[in-house]
């Protein structure tokens, strides 16, 4: 008879297969004194299957591929090595098996104990439930320490899994084998082994209690990774109508995919730039691999944050150097640093900020560390002569500081060419709009720069009034808010009216829900986080320009947020059809968009 | 000995991730490196030391650094701490 269990969608896609249960247990072991002799054994033999624990982790990790997503995927990894080798885990355990004389896997789960006892303590539930991270941890040492007793995960050859438990680390060496997918007593959202299986593209369904009592092996079982749904012997109709959603899936995934390397232009022939946000010189193959036309933002102060002090122009030169290069010859824009002042004066009494968000950061805080700015701007001058160099400066609000950042340009060029370093005659400078001071003046703005950029997320937040990492007041943070409209399309009729070009590189840019009001507001370039970029070309594709346009003129002229909402779902809703399932409809309201953003949170 | 205030601006507080980031850089220099909450204290240098802290969204923490390369890894960790956590706020202790 066909069962149906509700959990949550922990991964995407549909898998179908033939059910394997397996209920996994700690592996067996004895609690053993030691004689006064073997402690030192006992600790080098705990001390090895910690360095082949560790040794598994950085295999794993070097057999991902340089994709994006797999950042997330490292990071997991580099979090489990960091628990291998933590003080309260690793020394913690050696001290055990010393003093109290008894074996290591007796030690190990006394320090997994207190470890637990500490965690259970903690009132926020996501942080309590880090210690699982642990847990996975000491049964994958209990298991190298216990060679005989075979994980029955390990067994597995293909088909659903449905198991109580499992780390991120098994469900990566699973995905070498046949599994169309995954489902778990334990996990939410959030779990590791979830962030795990979307970077895989593994169907899973997390957090159904319960499951694997029900489900037996050999049973017939639909994954729907997107609803949360598992369904155990399903009747032809309904595996039927699922083998059709399978199909379609892995046909649009595929077809989005080869939107990577093609033009964003829309069915009558309106062209975008599609470019991707990067932090570090590290990502920039993978971007190229998912179709960026260049680097709309370099977030440049992550290079500083590598380094223990603060890097002199050269090795900002060869660093740059090697970013525009590697891009070339699509163009690297660098968004000069945009830190808060405090990080790089530790010794220097600046006052208590009460308000950090509004006080001296970005371009205020490089026009007053002129020696820092300097080295900066210098050391990307030089870089341009290997590439495409476009620069911006953020957090603009007023016209003196356009004017006086383009004053200490004009001298550093003279300066350089003094010095017989040569640079690009023609290096673009935008400024990012994110203040709204800066949407006011924009008309005076457009005159003194190449290009403008907008940073969407400050933008919102400073226009609404809205912190919206502040839970109380996060649902009036709303991208669809008529007077943000306004305010892009205000600086986009001032930006084109000049003849310059407009970017968005905020979280707008990446959203598939947000795309076409871009589009249909006149954007001429996107940045974005470089996964979604194939599927923003996509959708961009499916666009008719002047259809957006016109009805982007008619949401100008609501007042509400709640009418433009209703009238834009209305027509995209109709215009994307084909694409329903990558469009995340739930976003379009507070909670939804809530909820997405703790998870995103989650994961960075 | 250099100390630095910062108030928690991730949503989920001081995670996993973050902390691991921490741990690992602060393992990189000789100094002792503690963070305090109220009045419960953290080896940065561990992992698990620091997410039992348990540090929460908007909770202000201490950074304290004393040692032979205080200078460079107060300036490391507040900048770590910035980029993924947290803001500064300046002054000194009350």
């Amino acid at each position: 008879m066909e069962q149906r269990f509700k959990g949550i969608g922990a991964s995407p896609g549909i898998g179908i297969g033939e059910v394997v249960v397996i209920k996994d247990k700690r592996p067996r072991f004895i609690y053993q004194f030691l004689l006064n002799t073997d402690a030192n054994q006992e600790v080098k033999r705990f001390q090895q299957a910690v360095q082949k624990v560790k040794e598994e982790i950085d295999q794993l990790k070097n057999n991902l591929s340089y994709k994006a997503p797999f950042k997330e995927v490292k990071q997991i990894l580099e979090t489990y090595k960091g628990i291998l080798s933590d003080p309260m885990f690793y020394q913690a355990t050696i001290n055990r098996i010393k003093e109290e004389k008894i074996n290591a896997e007796w030690a190990l789960m006394k320090s997994l104990q207190k470890i637990e006892k500490i965690f259970g303590e903690i009132e926020d539930e996501y942080l309590r439930q880090r210690v699982q991270d642990v847990q996975h941890i000491t049964n994958r040492i209990l298991n190298v320490l216990n060679p005989n007793h075979k994980k029955n995960a390990q067994t597995f050859t293909g088909g659903i899994l449905i198991t109580h438990d499992l780390s991120p680390a098994e469900a990566i060496k699973l995905s070498a084998k046949q599994i169309s997918g995954f489902v778990t007593e334990t996990g939410g959202l959030t779990s590791h082994v979830a962030i795990v299986a979307q970077a895989l593209n593994l169907p899973a369904v997390v957090g159904i209690k319960g499951i694997t009592e029900h489900a037996k092996s050999g049973n017939l079982a639909i994954v729907d990774g997107q609803k949360g749904i598992v369904i155990i012997n399903p009747t032809v109709e309904v595996l039927n109508k699922y083998k059709k959603k399978q199909k379609q899936y892995h046909i649009f995934c595929k077809e989005i995919g080869s939107y990577a390397h093609l033009p964003a232009q829309t069915i009558d022939g309106h062209t975008l730039k599609v470019m991707a946000n990067i932090e570090l010189f590290e990502e920039v193959p993978s971007i190229l691999e998912l179709g960026a036309e260049g680097i709309g933002l370099f977030r440049t102060e992550f290079f500083y944050i590598q380094q223990n002090v603060l890097p002199d122009e050269e090795s900002l030169y060869q660093y740059f150097t090697k970013v525009v290069k590697a891009v070339h010859p699509h163009p690297v824009t660098f968004r000069t640093l945009d830190f808060g002042g405090d990080k790089m004066t530790a010794h220097l009494d600046l006052g208590k900020e009460v308000n950090p968000a509004l006080g001296l950061r970005a371009i205020r805080f490089c026009l007053k560390q002129k020696d820092i700015f300097k080295t900066q701007l210098r050391a990307i001058l030089r870089a341009s002569v290997h590439g495409q160099v476009r620069l911006l400066f953020p957090l603009i609000s007023s016209l003196e500081e356009i004017i006086e950042t383009k004053q200490i340009l004009t001298s550093l060029k003279k300066e350089l060419a003094a010095e017989g370093y040569t640079f690009s005659s023609h290096i673009p400078i935008g400024i990012m709009v994110e203040v709204p001071s800066a949407v006011t003046l924009i008309d005076f703005f457009v005159k003194e720069v190449d290009f403008i950029s907008i940073g969407t997320n400050d933008l919102i937040q400073y226009a609404l009034a809205i912190d919206r990492d502040n839970e109380q007041v996060a649902y009036l943070y709303e991208p669809l808010h008529p007077a943000v409209l306004k305010m892009i399309s205000q600086i986009v009729d001032a930006a084109h009216k000049k003849g310059i070009t407009v970017s968005v590189c905020g979280e707008m840019a990446r959203n598939p829900l947000y795309v076409p009001i871009l589009v249909g507001l006149g954007v001429d370039e996107l940045s974005l986080k470089a996964q979604n970029i194939p599927l923003i070309k996509r959708i961009i594709c499916a666009l008719h320009f002047k259809k957006i346009h016109s009805l982007v003129q008619k949401l100008l002229t609501m007042g509400s947020a709640q009418e433009i909402k209703r009238c834009y779902l209305q027509q995209l809703r109709i215009w994307l059809k084909d694409l329903e399932g990558f469009i995340d409809y739930d976003y379009i309201t507070a909670e939804g968009r809530n909820e997405r953003r703790r998870q995103e949170n989650r994961m960075h | 000995m250099l100390t630095g205030f910062f108030r928690i601006k991730n949503q989920l507080g001081l995670h996993a991730r973050p902390a691991a980031k921490l741990a690992k850089l602060a393992g990189q220099f000789c100094s002792e490196i503690k963070l305090i909450k109220a009045n419960k204290e953290a080896d940065v240098k561990s992992v698990l030391d620091l997410l039992s802290l348990a540090c929460r969204f908007d909770e202000e923490v201490k950074l304290i650094v004393e040692g032979q390369d205080e200078e460079k890894a107060f300036f490391s960790i507040t900048l770590l701490i910035e980029a993924e956590i947290g803001e500064r706020i300046n002054g000194t202790e009350v």
